[in-house]
């Protein structure tokens, strides 16, 4: 029995020497901080401990020196994994930051790309628009009483810009001279009536068509130059398997009359490009009406009345894709090129 | 004889609860001497530290970790002075091996701290720039709606 006490005795004298470094342990090593720095830094953590144990030891033989310079060296140590710890956590977030800034870098980068793309679609469209304004200006002359500034000028332009092409199909001086000519004595006397530039215009345009016609066929290349010609004259035009189609859905006035402005863009095309057939569909809301059969008739009508009039044929079709009124004419002989 | 077991074993308790021993200490005996090998170790080592120190001291970034930096100096004068108590030298070698641990870290942490803080002002910069692009995508988008509704009216 009095082993018994004298063990219990013993044990609870070194219990009691231990308790106060055992708390400091406690609070040190069971905080959050420490947890943190177990789990991310488990080296330099264990250094700690094992420094800590030391400083145990020495306070148990009663070296005070020794015991300090060691817990010292353990609070040295714990403080290092914590500061490792947050390092890695920081990283970590570094790393999460890092990785989003590069998901809002790719959609940046499709966003750009994505807005090239619409920009240059609506560039299109707007050149469309401007044309097609340019064009209804120009073919519209002759139903105005007065020539603005801006439009001689931009007719000028125009038929100048003609000429060179004519000259560049093949063209001869003789042939030209005369139209330069005329065009000069506009540019300079600016005369208040439409007529004689308008007159002109039409002139340089069948002098191009002319010149395409002396090739037995179109030449490659043409369908791109009809489209680009049909969308500044004011057209929606598109290659297709049959040839080259061109669309408007101005041929009639809203109020149901056929647009004189419109034929005349139609013709001025169909001087330049003079090559083979165009078959022309009229989009109708119904075969029996009557009324668009007579509207189409007026069109059949004012279609035909050019040098080749046999070249158009003109039909009615009945079709969701496109509305009442609107017209499309297919170019074949301008197919594959 | 019995009696003088338990006085024994009661004596024995009493010294080590005092003085610490046994199982629990490990320098208190056989350290006491110094051989010249072991001195010339020691020094080798502590040298080893310093060059360690000079380096870290020498970091265009070492003002941020100049109390752990200041500690492990001290340590290292500690190492470095006249050797009477080996384990004195042990541990101050010691010391700053964990104070120049600790700097080393400090200085991790705050270069990492750095590039979060700029990463943070680019994902921030990157996130306006995106959403400005998806503002001007998403107008340009509708203007185009728009000019191709107007087209198809021609």
């Amino acid at each position: 029995m009095l082993r018994v006490l004298l063990v219990i005795q013993c044990v609870a004298g070194l219990g009691c020497a231990a308790q106060q470094a055992t708390r400091a342990a406690d609070s040190l090593f069971m905080s959050p901080a420490a947890e943190l720095a177990r789990e991310h830094a488990p080296d330099l953590y264990e250094q700690a401990q094992r420094a800590w144990a030391e400083a145990d030891e020495a306070e148990r033989r009663k070296d005070d020196p020794a015991a300090d310079d060691r817990r010292t060296e353990a609070r040295l140590w714990l403080a290092a994994a914590a500061t490792e710890a947050e390092r890695v956590q920081l990283d970590t977030r570094r790393a999460e930051l890092q990785r989003e800034e590069e998901r809002w870098g790719k959609q940046l980068a499709r966003d750009q790309q994505a807005s090239a793309v619409v920009a240059r679609d609506i560039s299109r469209y707007e050149a469309r628009a401007v044309a097609l304004h340019e064009a209804e200006r120009l073919s519209a002359l002759s139903e105005r009483p007065t020539l603005s500034d801006a439009t001689l000028d931009a007719l000028v332009t125009r038929v100048r810009l003609n000429l060179a092409l004519a000259e560049a199909l093949g063209a001869n001086d003789e042939q030209l001279r005369p139209l330069r000519e005329r065009v000069n004595i506009i540019a300079t006397k600016r005369p208040p009536s439409a007529k004689a530039a308008e007159a002109l215009l039409l002139r340089s345009e069948a002098l191009i068509g002319e010149m395409r016609a002396q090739w037995p066929e179109p030449r490659p290349g043409a369908s791109t130059e009809l489209i680009e010609t049909a969308l500044v004259t004011g057209f929606a035009a598109d290659r297709i398997g049959t040839g080259v189609v061109i669309r408007s859905e101005r041929f009639f006035t809203s109020g149901g009359q056929v647009s004189s402005a419109t034929v005349k863009r139609f013709h001025g095309l169909l001087a330049a490009f003079p090559h083979g057939p165009v078959a022309c569909q009229v989009a109708v809301p119904e075969l029996r009406s009557r009324v668009w059969a007579r509207r189409v008739a007026l069109l059949v009508e004012r279609l035909r009345d050019m040098n080749d009039p046999g070249r158009v044929s003109t039909g009615m079709v009945v079709t969701q894709s496109l509305s009442a009124g609107a017209v499309q004419c297919t170019f074949a002989a301008y197919r594959g090129l | 004889m019995r009696a003088a077991r338990l006085v024994l074993i009661g004596l024995v308790c009493v010294f080590c609860t005092a003085f610490g021993c046994g199982a629990f200490g490990s320098g208190a005996f056989g350290s006491g001497s110094v051989g010249l090998a072991d001195d010339a170790t020691s020094r080798a080592q502590t040298a080893q530290l310093q060059d360690k120190l000079s380096r870290l001291e020498a970091r265009d970034d070492a003002r941020y970790a100049k109390g752990a930096l200041q500690q492990a100096r001290l340590a290292l004068q500690t190492a470095s002075g006249p050797i009477e108590d080996a384990n004195a030298v042990v541990r101050a070698q010691q010391i700053a091996r964990a104070a120049m641990a600790l700097a080393d870290r400090q200085l991790e942490r705050r270069k990492v701290q750095a590039e979060l803080f700029a990463t943070q002002r680019r994902l921030t910069a990157m996130r306006e720039r995106a959403n400005a692009q998806r503002r001007a995508l998403e107008a340009l988008m509708r203007d185009r709606a728009s000019l191709a509704r107007e087209g198809e009216q021609r």
